[in-house]
Formats: C-alpha cells, structure tokens, sequence
C-alpha cells in the first residue's frame, strides 16, 4: 500500500489550561507522528500553537477532529502552506 | 467553623450525588480516609486499585453516573490505569481522586511520587492536580462536568496530600460553584440540524440500514431510537455495546454485527446503500477491513463526539449532537409517507445464519448451551457482566434478549480481562436489589480473583460463572485457526481448583463438569442465597463462531472452518 504524506500545518487555539498544550500534542504523537516544528505562546485571550507534522491526509483529518473533540481546544484550523514551510525553516535554522 | 481539603472533597462528592465510592487507602491519601471515618459516603475497600476503577466503572455503567475510585499515590494511582483507558474506550463517566506527594517535593522522586497527570493525559478525557486548597470545590465540579457531558469519559484528579490536610479556618471561605464551565470545553454543540438531506437519502435508498451502539444509552435515547426504528422498518444491527437497545423480537432487528455478529448482520451491512449510525464508533472489530465495510453506502452518522466521525470510513452526513435530541429532530422531521422497505428486509432474513455446531461429544458441558439456559433463567432485569474472550462473545451473540442496553457490561473498547468481577461489585452496588451475573474466563478470573474478597466483605449476592477451558481460549482460537495449531503460552492446565479457592473466601461452589444436568445445577446456583460461584468445566477447543478473521470484509466470515 502507497502512503502519501505530505507536509500539513495546524493552527490550534486553545485555553492555557493545566495540560492543554500537552493534549494538544498528543493527538500528534499518540498516531505516531513526528512534530516537526511547534510554536506556542499567548495570542489575545487564549494561546496559539502551530503545529508542522508530515502526515497522510486521512490521518491529519482524524487528528483535527480529535483536537476539536479535546477539552481546552477552541479551533483547529490549517496552516498556509508557506506559514507552513517558514515555521519548518525558521526552526531548522 | 474550619474545614479540611479532604472534608471539602467529600463535601463536593456529596454535591455531585455520589453514594458510593471504591478506593484503596495509602499514605498519600489518609487525610482523606480519615474525613471519610464519618462521612454518610458509602466507601466500597476493593483488593488491589484495578478492582476500584473497574468496580467504579461497571457502577457507572449500570446507573448511568459517575463511578468514583479513589487510590492512593505512586503504584496506587498506576494500578488504576486499566481502568481509566477502559473508561475512556467505551465513554464511561469515571471520576478518580489519587493521592500525591506533598506538592513541595513534587518532581524530587519522592517515595511514592508518579506523575499520575503525566500518565493518564492520554487516557482521561481532562486530568488536574490540586495546586491550592480552595480550589478544589471547582476543580471537583468541572471534574463531575467533564465526566457526564458530551461524550462521557474518565477525569482523573491529583490532591497532594498537604491539600487535604490543610485546614481552612473559615469554611465559608469555602464556595461551592453553582454553575461549570471550562474554558475550550463545549459539549452541548448541537448544529442546527437540516434533516432534509438525510431525508432525500433515505427516501432514495433501497437498501437502508441502521446501527445502534452505545451511545444510545449513554444519551438516554433508547426510547426515542426504538420509535425511530418502529417507524422505519429497517434491517437494525447492533454493536456489542448496543445490546439491548431493539428487542430481539422486533422482525426488523438482525443481531448484532462485526468479528462475532450474525451472518445476516454482516451481509446486510456490506450490501446496504444507506447506513444509518446511532452512536456508535465504527471500531475495527465492526468494520472488519474498513475499505470493504459498507462499500457502496452512503453513511448518515448521529455522534455526540466529533471525534468519532470519519474515523475509518468517511461519513458522508455527519448529524452532531445528543442522540436523545437530534434523533427526537429527525422523527419529527420525517415525513408521514415512508418508501417501504420489506422487500430488502425479506431478502436480508433469507441470508441463512450458519447453524452452530453443539460443543458435545467430549462429555462436558457446552459453554454456549450453558449460556444459553443461563440468559433463559436469570431474572428480567438482571445485570450481567462479562469478562473478556471467548465467553465474552459466546455472551454476546445470546444477549439480544435483554430489556434494557445497560442490563450487558463488558469492556467492548479496550477488551480488559479482569473487568467482570469487579465491574459486577459495582453494578451490585447501584442496585442492590437485582441480580448481578458475572460470568468469567479462567484467564481473566485470575486478573481480579482478589475481589472475591470485597464480595464476601460486603455480601454481595453476586452469581460467579467461571467458564473454564483450562485455555487463555480466544488466543488459542486464533493460533489454531490462523496460526497453523501453534499453541504459544495459551495452555492454563495447571488453573487452582477454582471451587476450593471460593471457598477459602467464604463463598459456596459449584462445580459443572458433566453435559448432563446443567439444568439442574443452573438452578441450583440460581437459587443458592447469597454470593455463589459456579465453575463451568468446557471442551478445551470450543471457539467461537461465526467469526471474521481480523483484517478481513464482514462478508468473508468463517463457521466451522468453511468460508462463506
């Protein structure tokens, strides 16, 4: 069986509540995904992460409905792809 | 008047309903033991903190409210973890108080010290540790919260023990929130539902069929969904933890479907065009090869948990919300004049489900003709729970009959051998009036088999069923079927005399080891007053058919070593 993945970014906004951020990532890590890159910190009156994961496109649309499903979670939306690709580069270098 | 964090727990257990609690003392958490000397709370001692989670789970299951175990720091706390992922599989409200360290010498590996938050972060729906005394009142309530909303599930709270020890000298400094919320957490998003696309589907459809699961129960929407069904006439499937939820009576209702489902089940499912899904997950074990489940059908699916949708199967109209509302909408929104869809039922009931084999022949008594006459004889609205393996699915592929979806306990999710004992303590608990049936593997008996204790401590009129094939019998079953007869570390010949180990707890036994006169011995251990334990001596290599063998289209089922 052929697996596409393919380079996906997320934005989560969530409530900085006790864990949040770790369940955040977990919906990531529990599938076997390697976070890339993540950037996190307060955005108004909740917190933002961006989140660049290589990943099957089925496996990124279990991952979003399971955020949205994750207490402390607000909204889960995608990353533009160049967001996507800056956030990967600004890490890496 | 002061008042201590432990007194401050108790009093938010109070606030929440909670009567009954199971949990296990140690040194984190005897402050809290000590507040609950003289609390009206009913504390249930278990042997060993599984017990508790799995007791708490099957009083939660049987009620429908909160199960609470409490465990004591380090390995108390980890002994509670089966439990807790059990609880987060099957939607299982469970609310767990551990013990900690003081939180001064949290993170210095202090004796006793686990991250229990750490642990349990993927397997609670919403975890917490106590950082201040006052604000337990409000952790406790989201805690109660976040368990019984939504999709239910298990929250776990962490109480450094100088919380509970900490005496607030103003009580009224103490306030008890009359209203929850919790920041990110919206259970109640109902999307306004158009139900005329699920209706032009449904209209068009010439081959439709539902699904219950468990979700129905947990909504509190078996009525409505009986009257939903009442009016379609569709061919009806359940999944193990949907049992219950259509009489087995009903012409339309096929038994339940996935690995162990009836034949008819299985082929109405793979040839329908419009699957109707009532809460329930589609999890492998009923979709068999995902790619091959209900292939050519449009799939309408009624969940409470977003995160249930699409998740091997695309769902083509998601219908979000509780059951007990959107299912209520779409009735209301059906139109007077339905297409009739005895045709397709017809043609469904003409699929032969294979006639099982009888286990005799060896002298022993079969497992499934014991259970059979078990499910004849018990009480209407007895409990019965269920381990897991062979007699679990032997159990349920005879469980249609049952009234009511919550009368059928067994951990479907996470398949926890164990469960059953502990699970039947606590569905005893809630309804200490009912029968209670636990009906056990000898594997998995020996998981929990401490608990004996806790029910001859508390008189529990359990019903013990051991079925014992001296086998860890559903390994085998697929080391011989798919396996080439490799028998690797299944064979429990050497299993204690389970007779003489009831007894050494006071509990009287029974054992069966002939095919005649089960009856006979069934009503005995029936009638017997009291805890009893019956141990049903099997054919070594019964298995259970019809199955799917893992990986494979509900319609390549195997009976009898044939393929359909």
């Amino acid at each position: 069986m052929t697996t596409t993945t393919t380079t996906t970014g997320l934005i989560v906004e969530y409530h900085n509540i006790p864990g949040a951020l770790m369940r955040v990532l977990n919906c990531f890590t529990r599938r076997g995904l390697v976070i890339d890159a993540v950037e996190c910190g307060p955005a108004g009156d909740h917190h933002r992460a961006r989140v660049v994961v290589e990943a099957q496109p089925i496996t990124i649309d279990q991952t979003v409905r399971e955020l949205e499903s994750t207490v402390g979670v607000d909204s889960v939306a995608p990353m533009d792809p160049a967001a996507a690709a800056n956030l990967l580069h600004a890490t890496h270098s | 008047m002061s008042i201590t964090g432990a007194q401050i727990v108790l009093e938010c257990l109070k606030r929440e309903g909670v009567e009954v609690v199971f949990g296990y003392p140690g040194g984190a958490n005897i402050p809290l033991y000590d507040a609950l000397y003289n609390s009206p709370i009913r504390h249930i001692l278990v042997r060993h903190e599984q017990g508790a989670a799995f007791a708490a789970g099957g009083y939660a299951r049987a009620s429908g409210q909160p199960g609470v175990a409490i465990a004591t720091s380090g390995p108390g706390a980890t002994n509670l973890v089966t439990g807790i992922a059990d609880a987060k599989l099957d939607g299982v409200p469970l609310v767990c108080i551990t013990g900690q360290v003081r939180h001064a010498v949290i993170g210095t590996d202090a004796f006793q010290e686990t991250d229990v938050v750490g642990l349990t972060l993927p397997i609670t729906k919403w975890n917490c540790m106590i950082t201040d005394t006052r604000d337990i009142p409000r952790l406790f309530a989201q805690a109660f919260y976040v368990a019984r909303t939504g999709r239910p599930g298990p929250v776990l709270i962490d109480v450094p023990v100088n919380f509970i020890r900490e005496k607030i000298e103003d009580e009224s400094a103490v306030t008890y929130p009359e209203t929850v919320s919790l920041p990110g957490y919206t259970p109640e998003r109902e999307v306004k539902q158009s139900y005329a696309q699920l209706i032009s589907l449904l209209q068009a459809a010439k081959h439709p069929v539902a699904i219950v699961g468990g979700g129905v129960k947990w909504s509190g929407a078996t009525k409505i969904v009986r009257e939903l069904l009442e009016r379609l006439k569709i061919p009806t499937v359940s999944t193990v933890h949907g049992l219950g939820t259509v009489p087995q009576e009903r012409p339309y209702y096929l038994g339940m479907v996935g690995m162990h489902g009836t034949r008819q089940s299985n082929i109405a499912v793979s040839h329908c065009d419009l699957l109707i899904v009532l809460g329930a997950r589609l999890d492998d074990r009923v979709t068999g090869d995902a790619s091959k489940f209900a292939r050519h059908a449009k799939i309408a699916h009624f969940e409470i948990d977003t995160a249930q949708l699409s998740r091997v199967r695309p769902c083509d109209l998601p219908v979000v919300g509780d059951l007990k509302h959107t299912v209520d909408q779409f009735c209301e929104a059906l139109p007077a004049s339905l297409p009739g869809w005895s045709g397709w039922l017809e043609e469904c009931h003409t699929v032969a489900n294979p006639v099982e084999k009888p286990h005799v022949g060896t002298g022993k008594p079969s497992p499934t003709k014991m259970l059979e006459m078990l499910f004849d004889m018990m009480e209407p609205d007895a409990i019965m729970t269920t381990d897991v393996g062979q007699h679990q699915m032997w159990a349920a592929q005879r469980a249609s009959g049952i009234a009511n979806p919550r009368q059928h306990l067994t951990s479907g999710g996470l398949g926890a051998m164990g469960f059953a004992l502990p699970a039947a303590i606590g569905a005893q608990l809630a309804y200490p009036h009912r029968q209670v049936i636990c009906v056990a593997g000898d594997g998995g008996f020996q998981m929990n088999i401490q608990e004996l204790a806790t029910v001859q401590r508390y008189s529990l009129p359990i019903k013990i069923v051991i079925i014992d094939n001296k086998y860890l019998g559903m390994v085998r079953q697929w080391q011989q079927l798919f396996w080439d007869r490799r028998y690797s570390e299944v064979d429990l010949y050497d299993n204690p005399d389970f007779c003489k180990i009831a007894e050494a707890y006071g509990i009287p036994a029974i054992l069966m080891n002939r095919a005649d006169g089960m009856e006979a011995q069934l009503k005995e251990f029936l009638s017997m007053p009291g805890s009893a334990q019956l141990v049903v001596e099997c054919p070594a290599e019964a298995n259970v058919y019809p199955m799917v063998p893992a990986g494979a289209a509900l319609t390549d089922m195997v009976w009898e070593e044939k393929k359909s």
